[in-house]
């Protein structure tokens, strides 16, 4: 789940003129590296999670966002006459 | 997205972006980024969560974007909104994501972006609306 996914507590070795991050199969690249450690610093992402993640096939679950008028609108109504392409906004970095 | 609109509407797919905050806010982010499909907001986070999009740390929110993928970091930064990132609606630390669900609401992409600087391709989510057929 969350947790291995998103690779935290993975331990960093040094080999030969890489680093291999514990059950790599391939010798990683300094950016890994640099993300194994950025994985320490981050938060349980996975205490946040379901307890069932929603996959490729599953259905959409039943949601209400917001329009600019503050008007409720269903996700389900933004799928039914066409297929859906939704990005999920960061506000910063 | 923005670039590639009109092939998505070529595909015949609704686009739209959800953000964090209220749908007023998410709107204006609308504006900053000059995007023309619909944005909507998630004041609740409930669709981040129902999605289950992660979460970074500090460090994975400052110093590993600029050492993994410095033009995408600065990139991103220049496109920051900072009043929506300061509202208590926000949470700086969630990261985004992307999906295509197909008229019967089932979904046939999901990307959770496993960093800032983790953007899904635009070819992949077009793929996943030709495979719709």
């Amino acid at each position: 789940m969350g947790f291995a996914r998103l690779g935290s507590g993975r331990a960093a070795t040094k080999q030969g003129t890489g680093w291999r991050l514990a059950g790599a199969s391939e010798r990683e690249t300094p950016r890994d590296l640099i993300s194994a450690i950025g994985a320490v610093f981050q938060e349980p992402a996975f205490l946040t999670y379901a307890a069932e993640m929603l996959e490729v096939g599953a259905k959409l679950p039943k949601l209400t966002l917001r329009d600019a008028d503050e008007r409720a609108v269903s996700l389900a109504s933004l799928h039914a006459e066409r297929p859906l392409a939704a990005i999920f906004l960061r506000h910063f970095g | 997205m923005q670039r590639h609109l009109a092939e998505f509407e070529k595909r015949g797919a609704n686009v739209v972006a959800i953000g964090q905050g209220t749908g007023a806010e998410a709107a204006r982010i609308a504006r900053m980024l000059r995007v023309t499909y619909a944005c909507y907001g998630d004041p609740q986070h409930d669709a981040y969560r129902a999605f289950e999009l992660g979460r970074t740390g500090l460090f994975g929110l400052t110093l590993q974007p600029f050492l993994s993928d410095p033009a995408a970091s600065l990139r991103n930064l220049t496109q920051a909104d900072m009043r929506a990132a300061a509202s208590p609606r926000s949470d700086v630390f969630r990261l985004g994501g992307a999906l295509v669900a197909d008229r019967a609401g089932k979904i046939r992409f999901l990307h959770r972006s496993r960093s800032t600087t983790d953007v899904p391709a635009t070819d992949a989510l077009l793929a996943a609306l030709d495979r719709l057929g």
